[in-house]
């Protein structure tokens, strides 16, 4: 039992010691990665935003995260809606099917994509790009949807039926602001799937990258592997930020919706 | 009271694939009574309710309300209010948004709105509690609200599914007054479900007690535990002795009854039907403790006391007689001279004939 406090360090370095090591490379004054440091500077920060590739590549993906999340919550809210609301012949197949995407791995799931978009006609640009990550964040997000609409009464949508509301009324009424706490958690998770995605949009990438694509094509460069650090520093810093807030609002809405 | 009601209910069937959850119940309900559907879970009572309230279609039959055909007519329409088990109170609206959320639809001024909202409230003793959540309200003000936000509307009927029993014995047995005072003053008509047999006698002007998705008997609370239909609702409504019994052919016409363990006896008229299956019944209250055998106007059957038990007011003693599988339960006043009767004892169980009840047997 003694181990035990031991066992935790040596796990939580083991965690955290490759971030700790790229903020800290990401201030040294080399283009070498290796020990002894020699010093701190702010050369790469000011070299990354002099960068305009970075920026474009960076606001390439904040696009195609906000359309892949926004359109695979959408679809995964109505889909949970109609799986945990209603009884249907293959409902419980429609489910697995939904799901499915889930466990195939990305390399056949791009592979097939790319196939299958070449054959309909479709020049790969960042419209394909989205397309795959819509196929890939949407399964995630009707898991997320579907534990958030089972968790909720569903005598509170009849009553709302019961007090006059109509069908559409008591959607915007009642169970969107029921399932919101859901929707937020779905949008995030989808977001950071989809800007972290690489598999699906190497195989189906155009001309214009996203920042995965283009910290990938900045590594065949030596030279440039600190400025790469800081990208990956700053990428870091602002997700912390991101999901301290979203788990701030999330146990907000855990609080007002207890019992 | 002629054959059309304010609510009419008309050989209302209910199948979910195989299963009959509700079978062939006509009912009609008078304007401003508080009546009870009254039977074990899954006897078709809260689906029953539900087609009332349009949340389910019957499979066949028809519903009037005030004389209006509801077959048409969706739930967000109809002129029916329902109090839901679960409360089902909205958790992120405060009590006031949930009192006045069905008041939306009445294109109301806000000055009126708020002053309806209060006047609700207030009827439920809660004026000080409309900023609060759900969350931060106790089962019984749950209960109000859900009260209040139904009433407010003003409906023809307020169905309620088993609307208090999640609370405690104590509150329990308070809210039934309240509900009881609240119909009175509000004079709308009342649909309550429920399972407890206590709860339905207390509250309800008329009860329909339903087995197996088919309503069995429609009595008043004291016509039901007087005379009830069969041995079913005997046995489910309050205490009762059963003694098996077999109808005795005899040339004067009479019905006599060959009886475990009292021999041929006649019940008094009025209460009996003749059925070729029939049982034998007393209630507990009617019987009484004795050392003695009964005098010649009454009948007893002789036994042991086996066990008595104390509940304050009454003692409930069990009687072990040779002849009967069960034990006889006697109800007795509690510190009456048959109390002090040590267990293990030979007694006595004495009553008149004219408590005999003659029960069909299905």
């Amino acid at each position: 039992m003694r181990l035990l406090p031991i066992y935790t360090i040596i796990g939580t370095i083991f965690l955290y010691a490759p971030i700790v090591l790229l903020l800290v490379f990401s201030f040294n004054d080399s283009i070498y990665v290796a020990f002894p440091l020699k010093g701190f500077t702010w050369t790469w920060y000011r070299q990354l935003f002099s960068n305009p590739d970075i920026f474009v590549s960076f606001g390439n993906s904040l696009r195609v995260a906000l359309v892949s999340a926004l359109t695979a919550t959408t679809l995964a809210t109505l889909a949970a809606k109609a799986v945990t609301r209603y009884q249907f012949a293959g409902r419980a197949a429609s489910v697995s099917l939904l799901m499915l995407p889930m466990v195939i791995p990305e390399i056949v799931l791009g592979t097939s994509l790319l196939m299958l978009l070449m054959n309909w006609g479709l020049s790969l640009s960042l419209v394909t790009v989205t397309i795959g990550h819509i196929v890939v964040c949407t399964p995630f997000a009707l898991g997320v949807m579907i534990s958030r609409f089972a968790g909720f009464d569903k005598s509170l949508e009849e009553a709302s039926f019961d007090l006059g509301e109509s069908g559409l009324g008591t959607f915007f009424r009642v169970t969107l602001p029921l399932v919101w706490p859901g929707i937020v958690s779905s949008l995030m998770l989808c977001f950071l799937i989809s800007f972290d995605d690489f598999v699906i949009s190497f195989f189906l990438i155009g001309t214009e990258k996203t920042l995965p694509l283009h910290i990938w094509s900045q590594m065949r460069f030596a030279k440039k592997l600190p400025e790469v650090l800081a990208l990956g520093s700053c990428i870091f810093v602002s997700s912390l930020i991101v999901l301290t807030i979203a788990e701030r609002l999330r146990r907000k809405g855990a609080l007002t919706q207890e019992k | 009271m002629g054959i059309e009601g304010y609510i009419t209910i008309q050989k209302v069937s209910k199948r979910f694939g195989a299963t009959v959850a509700v079978n062939d119940v006509s009912l009609t309900i008078q304007q401003g009574e508080f009546f009870s559907l009254l039977g074990h879970s899954g006897c078709g009572k809260t689906t029953l309710l539900r087609i009332l309230a349009g949340f389910e279609l019957p499979t066949e039959g028809e519903i009037l309300i005030d004389g209006v055909s509801m077959a048409r007519v969706p739930a967000f329409r109809r002129p029916t209010n329902m109090v839901f088990q679960s409360h089902a109170l909205f958790p992120h609206l405060t009590v006031q948004q949930n009192v006045g959320y069905g008041l939306r639809k009445e294109k109301l001024k806000r000055v009126e709105r708020n002053r309806r909202v209060a006047q609700a409230l207030k009827m439920v003793k809660l004026e000080d509690y409309g900023l609060r959540r759900p969350h931060q309200l106790s089962g019984g003000q749950c209960q109000r609200v859900a009260l209040a936000r139904a009433l407010i509307k003003r409906p023809k009927v307020l169905l309620l599914d088993e609307p208090i029993s999640a609370l405690d014995k104590k509150l329990r047995e308070a809210m039934q007054i309240e509900l009881r005072e609240l119909q009175r003053s509000v004079g709308i008509t009342f649909l309550y479900v429920t399972h407890d047999q206590e709860e339905a006698l207390t509250m309800s002007d008329r009860v329909a007690v339903m087995f197996d998705g088919q309503v069995v008997q429609v009595d008043s609370p004291r016509r039901l535990y007087d005379c009830p239909a069969n041995r079913r609702v005997a046995g489910f409504i309050g205490q009762m002795n059963f003694l098996a019994a077999q109808p005795v052919a005899s040339g004067d016409g009479q019905i006599r009854y060959n009886c475990q363990g009292l021999g041929t006896i006649t019940p008094a008229s009025g209460n009996s039907t003749p059925a070729a299956r029939a049982v034998i019944a007393v209630r507990p209250e009617k019987m009484m403790l004795s050392t003695r055998p009964p005098a010649d106007h009454q009948l007893g059957m002789a036994g042991r006391l086996q066990a008595s038990a104390f509940l304050g007011d009454r003692v409930h003693h069990l009687v072990a007689v040779p002849d009967l599988a069960e034990p006889l339960m006697v109800s007795g006043i509690a510190g009456s001279a048959e109390d002090t009767i040590a267990e293990g004892s030979p007694v006595w169980a004495v009553f008149n004939p004219a408590d005999l009840l003659v029960l069909k047997d299905e």
